[in-house]
């Protein structure tokens, strides 16, 4: 028999339940983030990318679609399935590039409680960062059309939100400064025989490194691509009263210096052109950003303060009960919107904090091809095919700091053990040498 | 009588609240001015008419000498991407349209794949000298599109073109374009 307070209690049951598991739900979601990112770091991207797959996959979307794909598509790629990053990526394309995924009740909700409901979309150097990944899965893949379209969408990106800033480029220079979308942008149109390189002066002349790498595509001499995304990007943390603020921290300065050189045929020189630094994502990180929800925080935060602070000394000090009550009232909802103010920190953890890009005339026969970083560290290439200017052979390696041990304060470069390539460029030997610790 | 009236504020406030966070989020969907697959069904449908009616392929008969059609896949220069089985698939559609007219049959037309295509079919007895039908004709198509973006909004206007070359002269016997144009709207939180 059903009676109303019984089924009152089971409403009330399942409502619970179904809060419960919401939060449970997003705990344990987090959760498998963080072991993803713990994983990726181990330098074992297949685990991250088992890690970060659920979030990645769920239907219909949510606020954490975009990050979770771009973690997939980006530990997919550190572990060498080009074909298997493509498609996440391209979900985070295609949600990046959609209008309004933030519905009005997502941007009241966002500004009057807390800021984590927002759809994540990053900030604009993460935008650029998850088009320039999908646009190494498809170099991998041969797709230099693609390519060309992800190196464009990086570039309009960060210039949209820079002219948004009021600041815009004179006439005539580039609409940003953002080196290496530009050079991909060159390097897709030689392999597709576009006769307009005017991209890659423009990489050449914000980057002198680039420089005669870019000399170089548009002579079109050249058969490989070397792509060593290095290190790991900066963290967005809060600070400030009741974490309203947030900045982005350096975790890792990247190794800083690289040099690649070719070990066959034996006796060959270091390559001059050497290994470019294309793009800093630390830098990035300080000039590309969107702070629209900062002055919601911090109105929150200060209305917060004055709600707790009047309110506390109006239950002290009157004896009016009513009024003692109202003055509670406001101090607890003082402190319920302080709680709330505090800023959403969600950021992609795998951008990693330098890129590096060699083209290369690589011989007929094939060379192998030793990649140094910093002072200390080293990664051997073995048999780098060469392609034509046309279809240039591509290699890709993601090299993750190894984890720092409290003994020693030492950052050393550590086993890549995933060091990935274009099926049909390398042979399937892989060997990093890490001089501070490994094998000779 | 004062605590009843707090009490409703608290929990119009909770109710507020409860909505907002429970109820009042969509989920986010993809809203982009990317191709869609009814503009590949309305491009096909109308370049495979066109090309019908055309003066060059209306005037021919079945005893007219054979004429040999290969098909490349599309061109991307559009400012969005368009993965290998689209580029493919537009054509592929494209020529089921043509072949469904009996365009084959009654203008006596032949489609190849392109070579790269058919080697990887035919590795065994590939040899392009002999066995493979020349092509006389080839069918292509090149998307472009013109782009405005900034923070607020992103239009494309795509022109998608299709031409018939004639691969001994290099004279463009056909060509048609499918237009069409998409802009999104995107606030300050997108």
């Amino acid at each position: 028999m059903r009676t109303p307070r019984r089924d009152n209690l089971k409403a009330r049951a399942a409502a619970a339940a179904l809060l419960a598991g919401c939060v449970l739900g997003a705990c344990a979601a987090d959760r498998a983030a963080q072991e993803g990112v713990g994983a990726f770091y181990a330098g074992d991207f297949a685990s991250a990318a088992v890690a970060f797959r659920p979030g990645a996959e769920r239907r219909p979307f949510d606020e954490n679609s975009i990050l979770n794909s771009a973690r997939l598509g980006m530990a997919e790629l550190a572990a060498g399935r080009a074909q298997s990053a493509v498609r996440p990526l391209g979900t985070a394309y295609q949600l990046l590039e959609s209008g309004s995924v933030n519905d009005e009740g997502r941007i009241l909700a966002a500004t009057v409680l807390q800021e984590g409901v927002r759809v994540y979309k990053g900030e604009p150097f993460e935008q650029a960062m998850t088009y320039t990944a999908l646009a190494w899965a498809n170099a991998l893949r041969g797709d230099w059309e693609n390519v060309r379209v992800c190196a464009r969408s990086a570039v309009r990106r960060l210039a949209d939100y820079q002219n948004a800033l009021g600041n815009k480029s004179r006439p005539g220079a580039p609409e940003t400064d953002f080196a290496l979308g530009y050079f991909l942008e060159g390097l897709a149109n030689a392999a597709l025989n576009e006769p307009d390189l005017s991209a890659l002066d423009r990489a050449a002349s914000l980057n002198a490194a680039l420089a005669p790498h870019a000399e170089r595509v548009r002579a079109r001499d050249f058969n490989a691509v070397i792509v060593i995304e290095a290190g790991r990007g900066p963290e967005k943390e809060a600070y400030g009263e009741d974490n309203a603020q947030t900045r982005w921290a350096a975790l890792d300065s990247g190794p800083g210096t690289a040099r690649i050189e070719m070990l066959t045929p034996p006796g060959s020189a270091p390559d001059a052109s050497g290994l470019a630094a294309a793009a800093d994502v630390n830098r990035m990180s300080e000039v590309h950003r969107w702070n629209n929800l900062q002055d919601a925080r911090s109105f929150k935060s200060g209305l917060g303060s004055v709600l707790v602070v009047g309110g506390a000394g109006t239950a002290v000090v009157s004896e009016d009960k009513g009024a003692q009550i109202a003055g509670i009232s406001a101090a607890a909802a003082g402190l319920l919107m302080k709680a709330l103010s505090s800023a959403d920190v969600r950021h992609n953890e795998l951008l990693p904090a330098e890129v590096f890009v060699a083209v290369l005339k690589v011989p007929e026969g094939g060379a192998d091809v030793r990649v140094s970083l910093g002072a200390a560290s080293r990664l051997d290439i073995p048999g780098v095919r060469p392609g034509t200017p046309s279809s240039p052979s591509v290699v890709y390696a993601r090299v993750v700091p190894r984890p720092r041990l409290a003994a020693r304060a030492v950052t050393s470069w550590g086993e890549a053990e995933r060091l990935r390539r274009h099926d049909a460029d390398i042979e399937a030997e892989r060997v990093w040498n890490d001089l501070s610790g490994g094998p000779p | 009588m004062r605590h009843r009236g707090i009490k409703g504020w608290i929990a119009c406030a909770v109710g507020v609240f409860a909505a907002l966070g429970a109820g009042g989020c969509a989920a986010p969907r993809v809203n982009t001015t990317m191709l869609t697959t009814a503009d590949v069904v309305r491009m096909t449908d109308q370049m495979s008419a066109s090309l019908n009616a055309s003066p060059e392929i209306a005037s021919r008969t079945p005893d007219s000498p054979r004429w040999v059609f290969t098909m490349d896949r599309v061109a991307n220069r559009t400012e969005h991407l368009l993965d290998d089985s689209e580029k493919w698939g537009i054509m592929a559609r494209f020529r089921v349209r043509l072949t469904a007219s009996n365009v084959a049959r009654d203008r006596a037309v032949a489609f190849v794949l392109p070579a790269a295509e058919w080697e990887r079919y035919a590795r065994e007895f590939y040899d392009p000298a002999q066995a493979r039908l020349r092509p006389t004709h080839a069918l292509r198509a090149e998307f472009r599109s013109d782009t405005r973006s900034a923070i607020g909004s992103r239009a494309d206007a795509y022109l998608c073109a299709f031409q018939l070359l004639d691969l001994e002269t290099g004279r463009i016997v056909w060509e048609d374009a499918y237009e069409t144009k998409y802009r999104v709207l995107r606030n300050s939180f997108d």
